[in-house]
């Protein structure tokens, strides 16, 4: 392969594919989640905007498109203009090493097989965290600029939450990456040929599903946008496109967060163990876990009350990490013997 | 091809550097404190593309969590509980702009100084593949070898800070 199709042609297609699949993918996650929710409190949820209200998703999408764009009076126009974009740059930029199989042409385009993933870093995780620890500024500084009492306060629980659970966030991934003995996403993907990772890692897994869950904002955690005491928290000014960033931001961490926890624990694009002789590709193997941990999502939401907000603290640093270093000691103990 | 793609990288450096001269700048001259924070977070960005186009890319993820995702934060929490209005008419910046002058020409003077007695090498290779070799495990080998010691102690002083900080805040709250 010459240079201008392995450094331009190549990456370019990928990123253009990784893009279109992930928007695509939280336009419907909107929608999955209304019909699973209304599934789950025995309603139709969406059913007007095309056959069972699928085309609901677009609607809402030209909704915001047209929307008028308000901007408080007094709030400091620069910031607030820029912060939907803090938030949503870092959540499509951790796309950058997800691999999402294990090789693939592109439909052709490529003539021999590449790896399924745009840049193979070898510092792909410790990416991905550093990447999306940027996201929290989007949240933080859209509540301030909006110069009103709600969205600051809803900013400033957000950033104290997201600051607090990324920390056993990250120790519970550290357990994976020793076994892995790797940082890149496809080294430890590989590293689970024989047994996936949520085996002997089961504490570190269950911790990262729970901080994965507030590091996102979603329910059962999402303190930062508590209708009930906080109007909606950090976006409560927020209209139009700059709200629908903050929204495509939020669920596209969704889906990073999944990801992460496919490749750290459930063999990424491998096939279920006994499931092999399906023949499936690799891809479709990956796109079924994340779905299977969306789903697990919107289980969530639909089945838990909120938490209060020192409960929410208190977990969060005295038992999610004290959890994630004990599994620490664990894995090095047993990879040293 | 490999000349065009080092004079690309070359040039993606002195843009980098230039920017974030610039967004250094800012924190220095904005009239609003929120605005110097978020031009403190572009510069630490911008210094950690630097380390990533010097091929540390460890360093450079390293700097975005620590620096970028976690110290800035807290410039901001303490930044925006201050009630920034009450303070827009006291004239808290540029009180003493004669001694800083001077301050500042000193302290040019001596990075001058510095800069010129450092006896450096070659000039590093400029490769934009950062995905062949990794500094990670370099990074880990002289930590936990070589610098053992200095490392170590410099955990054990963090702890101290910490701890000390928790407990001059929670005397203060027991009053």
């Amino acid at each position: 392969m010459d240079f201008t199709t392995t450094y331009v042609l190549l990456p370019t297609a990928k990123i253009i594919a990784v893009f279109i699949v992930v928007l695509l993918t939280v336009l419907f996650l909107t929608y999955a989640e209304r019909k699973v929710i209304a599934f789950m409190q025995v309603r139709l949820g969406p059913m007007r905007v095309g056959p069972w209200g699928l085309l609901q998703p677009i609607a809402d999408g030209i909704k915001l498109f047209l929307k008028e764009d308000i901007i408080p009076l007094k709030a400091d126009r620069f910031v607030y203009w820029i912060a939907p974009t803090i938030s949503i740059v870092p959540a499509l930029l951790s796309f950058l090493v997800v691999p999402w199989g294990s090789e693939t042409t592109l439909f052709g385009l490529a003539k021999q097989p590449v790896p399924a993933v745009i840049s193979d870093l070898n510092i792909g995780l410790l990416y991905i965290l550093a990447i999306s620890s940027i996201g929290i500024y989007g949240i933080l500084l859209g509540g301030w600029a909006s110069n009103s009492k709600y969205p600051l306060l809803g900013g400033l629980r957000s950033a104290a939450q997201m600051v607090s659970y990324e920390v056993p966030l990250t120790l519970a991934l550290v357990g994976p990456v020793m076994m892995a003995n790797t940082l890149s996403t496809r080294g430890i993907v590989e590293a689970q040929k024989g047994m996936w990772f949520v085996v002997p890692q089961i504490l570190a897994f269950l911790v990262y599903i729970a901080c994965a869950v507030a590091e996102t904002n979603r329910a059962p955690y999402d303190l930062p946008e508590a209708e009930t005491e906080l109007v909606a928290g950090f976006h409560t000014e927020y209209s139009g496109m700059k709200f629908a960033f903050f929204y495509l931001a939020e669920y596209a961490n969704m889906i990073v967060v999944s990801s992460i926890a496919t490749i750290c624990f459930l063999g990424g694009w491998l096939p279920v163990p006994g499931l092999s002789f399906l023949h499936l590709p690799s891809f479709v193997w990956f796109a079924l876990k994340v779905g299977v941990f969306l789903f697990g999502y919107l289980w969530i939401r639909a089945t838990y009350p909120r938490y209060r907000y020192d409960q929410l603290m208190a977990i969060g640093w005295k038992f999610f990490i004290p959890v994630t270093l004990i599994n620490i000691f664990i894995t090095a103990f047993f990879l040293l013997k | 091809m490999e000349a065009l793609s080092q004079f690309l990288s070359h040039y993606l450096i002195y843009m980098i550097m230039g920017l974030s001269i610039v967004t250094a700048l800012g924190i220095v001259f904005s009239k609003n404190a929120v605005h110097s924070v978020i031009s403190m977070l572009f510069t630490m960005v911008l210094v950690a593309g630097v380390y990533l186009l010097f091929d540390a890319e460890f360093l450079a993820a390293v700097q975005l969590l620590v620096y970028a995702g976690g110290i800035i934060v807290l410039f901001l929490f303490v930044v925006l509980l201050v009630a920034l209005h009450k303070l827009e008419n006291l004239r808290l910046y540029n009180t003493y702009s004669l001694v800083s002058i001077v301050l500042v020409l000193f302290l040019i003077v001596i990075l001058g100084a510095t800069f010129y007695s450092m006896p450096f090498g070659a000039a590093p290779s400029v490769v934009h593949n950062i995905i062949a070799g990794g500094s990670t495990e370099a990074v880990a080998m002289s930590l936990y070898t070589k610098f053992i010691l200095p490392f170590e102690i410099a955990s054990v002083l963090l702890l101290v800070a910490l701890i000390g900080a928790i407990i001059l805040t929670k005397a203060r709250a027991e009053q």
